[in-house]
């Protein structure tokens, strides 16, 4: 549903991405990882539009979304939660749910489900949503994207700010979320290991680049990912 | 009795300050924009009573209501006509520092051109109701004060009302809380943008019709209030409207209860006064909150 043709986008003259090309099918999870300042997230900000690409293209179902506002490609079904969570703080739990629903794709009915994913937000839906925890805003912000029933779920790190634990927590959402339902996801992550064992497929973006790309199990297996990003020690 | 007096004199001055400083409020608390021609909006909509008096008979509340859409229209125009072209045009280092000179810059020639249709005589409207009143009891209770302190407060409760409870109203309060955020859900961030900042000028327009009908107008009116928003504003805590009503109605009550212990000629110093004390002990405002960085 988003295909990205070498695409690249500098903030002044220092290059953020330097001619990527990348897609994602319906029903597919996709996973980027590398290290800071790999323009993982600035990856994410092309295709939300809000950032200005140098050349290239992003296709959404086809169609060029250059010149096209970010809040239109989020009411075309393009959910981007963003690094930080970056919940309205002085909104209680259930208006930062509500204004999730802003689209017309949206189901009022979706905030149950959402209450009954994330248990947590359910008992604080009365609570200002800067009084949660990190990983309860982390919830909060993946709940109030998908309450505009995206068909692309945009994840920009999050398990950054959170436990361990809760990092398992959070992962074992997005698994529920992707297998029950008719979504594509996108994942962003610095967790290398959870976010290969999460997705289909996985990109590896060093230096503004594609360094790597296949099929998530393989590149598990890869000793080069392994020694750079998994933390195992090359053999021999 | 006289201090009763007083306390009424208070909130139906403070109920006008209120109102005003809520348009302010909204404004900075939505587009981070500290708008210094805020006060000459209000000064157009007291030309604006008095002339559609003169011209259709219409007495200040439905002149009131005749301006409030052209109103809005203007102030939604503006943004789009000068704030937005400021912020496009990249005049300064940091577009907030453009559109505040671009503020200051339509404050005068909004007075100079009022100056330049009406003149800088005062007027006012020439009906004799300014001097009706209402005897309850031993209290004397002025008539256009009453009735303009009864809109402001409704119209007041009606936005709080608007920004908690309607989409709309809470789409603005996403906007203004995270526009990034806000756009990653749908939100047309500029459209709620154009509409807060129609609003906040509708605001300062009916405040006008309101003050009208006790208060002359001259092109330089609205300098009489600018100072007084400002200071509502931040007491209020920076961008939150319901603190802007609040301190706009302990303003109104500390300029006319201050004249029982210190002359009349001082109010205004009271009035600063308290602000400091509130700025050494409440840095934040009333209803501001601590952010730590």
């Amino acid at each position: 549903m988003i295909e990205i043709d070498d695409l690249s986008v500098s903030y002044g003259a220092v290059p953020a991405l330097a001619g990527v090309s990348l897609t994602i099918g319906v029903n597919e999870f996709v996973a980027i990882i590398g290290p800071n300042g790999a323009g993982k997230t600035t990856l994410l900000k092309s295709i939300s539009n809000v950032v200005t690409w140098k050349s290239g293209d992003i296709r959404l179902d086809g169609r060029s979304i250059r010149g096209r506002d970010a809040w239109d490609i989020a009411r075309a079904g393009v959910a981007h939660v963003p690094e930080g969570r970056r919940v309205f703080g002085q909104m209680t739990v259930e208006e930062n749910l509500r204004i999730g629903a802003m689209s017309a794709r949206a189901d009022p009915k979706l905030m149950q489900f959402i209450y009954d994913l994330f248990p947590n937000l359910a008992t604080r839906r009365r609570s200002r949503a800067i009084t949660l925890s990190g990983g309860e805003q982390q919830m909060l912000a993946i709940g109030r994207a998908l309450m505009s029933r995206p068909r692309l779920l945009m994840l920009d790190e999050p398990s950054m700010g959170l436990a361990p634990a809760l990092v398992e927590q959070v992962f074992a959402h997005i698994n529920k979320l992707f297998e029950s339902s008719e979504l594509s996801v996108l994942l962003i992550e610095q967790r290398a290991t959870e976010a290969l064992e999460a997705s289909q497929r996985c990109y590896v973006l060093e230096r503004g680049r594609v360094a790597m790309n296949g099929p998530s199990e393989k590149l598990l297996m890869d000793p080069a990912i392994q020694s750079t990003y998994l933390g195992v020690a090359a053999r021999g | 009795m006289y201090i009763l007096q007083l306390v009424i004199a208070g909130l139906q001055q403070g109920g006008i300050i209120a109102l005003l400083s809520m348009g302010l409020a909204l404004m900075f608390g939505v587009l981070r924009l500290v708008n210094f021609a805020q006060a000459d909006f209000m000064m157009l909509g007291m030309y604006g009573v008095i002339v559609l008096g003169a011209e259709l008979h219409t007495n200040f509340v439905v002149s009131s209501i005749l301006l409030a859409l052209p109103a809005f229209i203007v102030g939604m125009l503006v943004y789009q006509l000068v704030i937005r072209q400021v912020a496009k045009a990249k005049l300064a280092s940091a577009p907030e520092h453009a559109q505040l000179l671009a503020t200051l810059g339509l404050s005068l020639v909004l007075q100079n051109g009022s100056e330049m249709i009406w003149g800088a005589t005062p007027r006012a409207l020439p009906s004799s109701r300014s001097l009706q009143v209402w005897h309850l009891g031993g209290l004397i209770i002025d008539q256009p004060r009453t009735i303009g302190f009864a809109i402001a407060v409704l119209l007041g409760v009606a936005m709080l009302w608007t920004l908690r409870h309607t989409h709309v109203g809470r789409a603005v309060r996403a906007a203004a809380s995270d526009r990034d955020a806000a756009s990653y859900v749908g939100i047309n961030v500029r459209r709620a943008y154009i509409v807060t900042f129609g609003i906040s000028i509708l605001l300062s327009v009916i405040v006008g019709g309101i003050l009208v009908t006790y208060y002359p107008v001259t092109p330089q009116t609205g300098n009489d209030f600018i100072l007084l928003m400002f200071t509502a504003v931040i007491m209020g805590g920076l961008g939150n409207v319901m603190g802007a009503m609040a301190a706009g109605l302990i303003l109104g009550l500390v300029q006319s209860l201050s004249q029982l212990v210190i002359p009349l000629q001082l109010n205004t110093a009271a009035v600063f006064g308290l602000f400091l004390l509130l700025m050494l002990v409440r840095p934040q405002g009333i209803f501001g909150e601590v952010t730590r960085l």
